[in-house]
């Protein structure tokens, strides 16, 4: 499979919402909500986001309290947690340096933010979610929540949280046009239309079991000799395309009559 | 008369005048070479830079050994570095800091899995990057190779290796040392080598 990064519409989408936070009137509403179901590719595309931007990435856990949030984010910015003493000092060193970072951005025209993945764990806590908001508040930072579907309903709870989050993000299935471009991109076989529609339908547009067809698709491809078109429905009759997500079972190309 | 304007002419020409051991005064050599007073104080600061002068008194220079040696040897003073880098220098945006905030990311990674989410259009050779840098970093101790491999596609394809992050020592991508065998990590501040090849 080709290491190669693919644009989706939810990608372009994603990168939409951050320019509409980098073009926005209120200067506060600098919160970014992701959400969508599993498998859809919300962290391929969030983490190829940061390692492009060198944002900082921080993945939730059950047990976080104020203090380990913090302590998390000044790890991430390589700082020493233990060395600085006190929950005042602690709290200046991460706006001083992550204002450092994004000025710096700011002047290379790039935009920097902080990343929450599995925000689902910590978004129906008040203490968590406050902070997140002070630390974006007091610098006007891009902060990108990531969650699934829970995160959207628990930040009604906040309405001061949700109010700053006008850009939100749905990662849909994907449509055809993303399956082919998918398929195009990032599969070494050229596959021909028709087993492109077929994996887009059976997949239901999540770009997990995609790529466990383009898996399948290029064992079986790179051994066969495919036509001037590209692989078809018919050259994979009767092979595994991919695993059903519900039941687990193998599906196959079907075989023609 | 010493040509004023060459950034090189001066300090040769004050190591030469030096070079007998004596202890002259600012004006003396002012005078002597056809400088002004600050000629030779920009001069005199450049043999000190070089540890080839010690001032005795305020505006009263005379050369160390090493200046005597230099003068005996007609050294000729030159703009420039003064000699080879001897500390790494970083880069901020290069494909192995993408690739090292990659893997702090994933932690259990294969070479596609950090090329997808590390490479940009004008590397160019992201993949054979990417194994040259793992392979310093396996024998550091700062990756661990895994003894099992995720299956390739390919008919021929012996698979893909699976590295784990061992050692996450902060955001900074460690410096591959083109000296010595090893790299050097910017977030402890130290080197960190390993046997060659």
């Amino acid at each position: 499979m080709k290491p190669t990064f693919v644009e989706t519409s939810n990608v372009r989408e994603f990168y939409g919402a951050l320019n509409r936070v980098n073009q926005r009137g209120a200067v506060e509403a600098c919160l970014v909500v992701v959400d969508g179901l599993p498998g859809l590719g919300k962290t391929t595309t969030i983490r190829q986001w940061v390692t492009q931007s060198g944002s900082i990435y921080l993945r939730a856990q059950k047990g976080w309290d104020y203090s380990w949030l913090i302590q998390e984010i000044l790890t991430a910015l390589s700082i020493d947690a233990k060395s600085i003493r006190g929950k005042r000092e602690r709290f200046a060193r991460v706006l001083d340096e992550l204002t450092e970072r994004s000025e710096k951005a700011q002047f290379e025209n790039k935009t920097f933010g902080l990343v929450i993945d599995e925000c689902d764990m910590i978004s129906s806590r008040g203490e968590i979610m406050e902070a997140i908001r002070g630390i974006s508040d007091l610098r006007y930072m891009p902060t990108i929540l990531v969650g699934m579907g829970t995160l959207r309903d628990n930040l009604r709870r906040f309405p001061q949280i949700e109010s700053r989050a006008p850009n939100k993000v749905t990662f849909r299935p994907a449509s055809l046009d993303d399956a082919r471009a998918l398929i195009a991109g990032r599969c070494e076989v050229n596959v021909a239309n028709d087993l492109s529609e077929f994996v887009w339908r059976l997949s239901k547009g999540f770009n997990r079991e995609i790529l466990e067809a383009i898996a399948h698709i290029e064992r079986f491809g790179l051994r066969a000799d495919p036509g001037p078109d590209g692989l078809t429905v018919a050259d994979m009759a009767g092979q595994v395309l991919m695993n059903d997500r519900s039941t687990g079972k193998p599906i196959c190309v079907p075989v023609a009559a | 008369m010493v040509d004023r304007h060459h950034p090189g002419k001066a300090p040769t020409a004050l190591l030469q005048k030096l070079a007998g051991g004596l202890c002259l005064t600012i004006d003396q050599l002012a005078e002597d070479l056809d400088l002004t007073k600050r000629q030779v104080s920009d001069a005199a600061a450049n043999l000190l830079r070089r540890n080839y002068l010690e001032r005795m008194a305020i505006g009263c220079y005379q050369l160390t050994p090493e200046g005597l040696t230099a003068a005996a040897a007609d050294e000729i003073i030159r703009s420039g570095p003064k000699g080879p880098r001897e500390r790494a220098r970083r880069v901020p945006d290069t494909f192995r800091q993408r690739a090292w905030t990659s893997m702090r990311m994933q932690r259990l990674f294969t070479v596609p899995d950090v090329v997808l989410e590390a490479a940009r259009a004008e590397d160019a050779d992201p993949v054979d990057n990417l194994r040259r840098y793992l392979q310093v970093l396996a024998r550091t101790g700062y990756v661990k190779v895994s003894q099992h491999r995720v299956s390739g596609t390919a008919p021929t394809s012996n698979g893909y290796k699976r590295f784990l992050l061992a050692a996450d020592t902060g955001p900074i991508a460690p410096v591959v040392l083109s000296k010595r065998p090893g790299i050097h990590d910017f977030n402890i501040g130290e080197d960190v080598l390993c046997t060659p090849l």
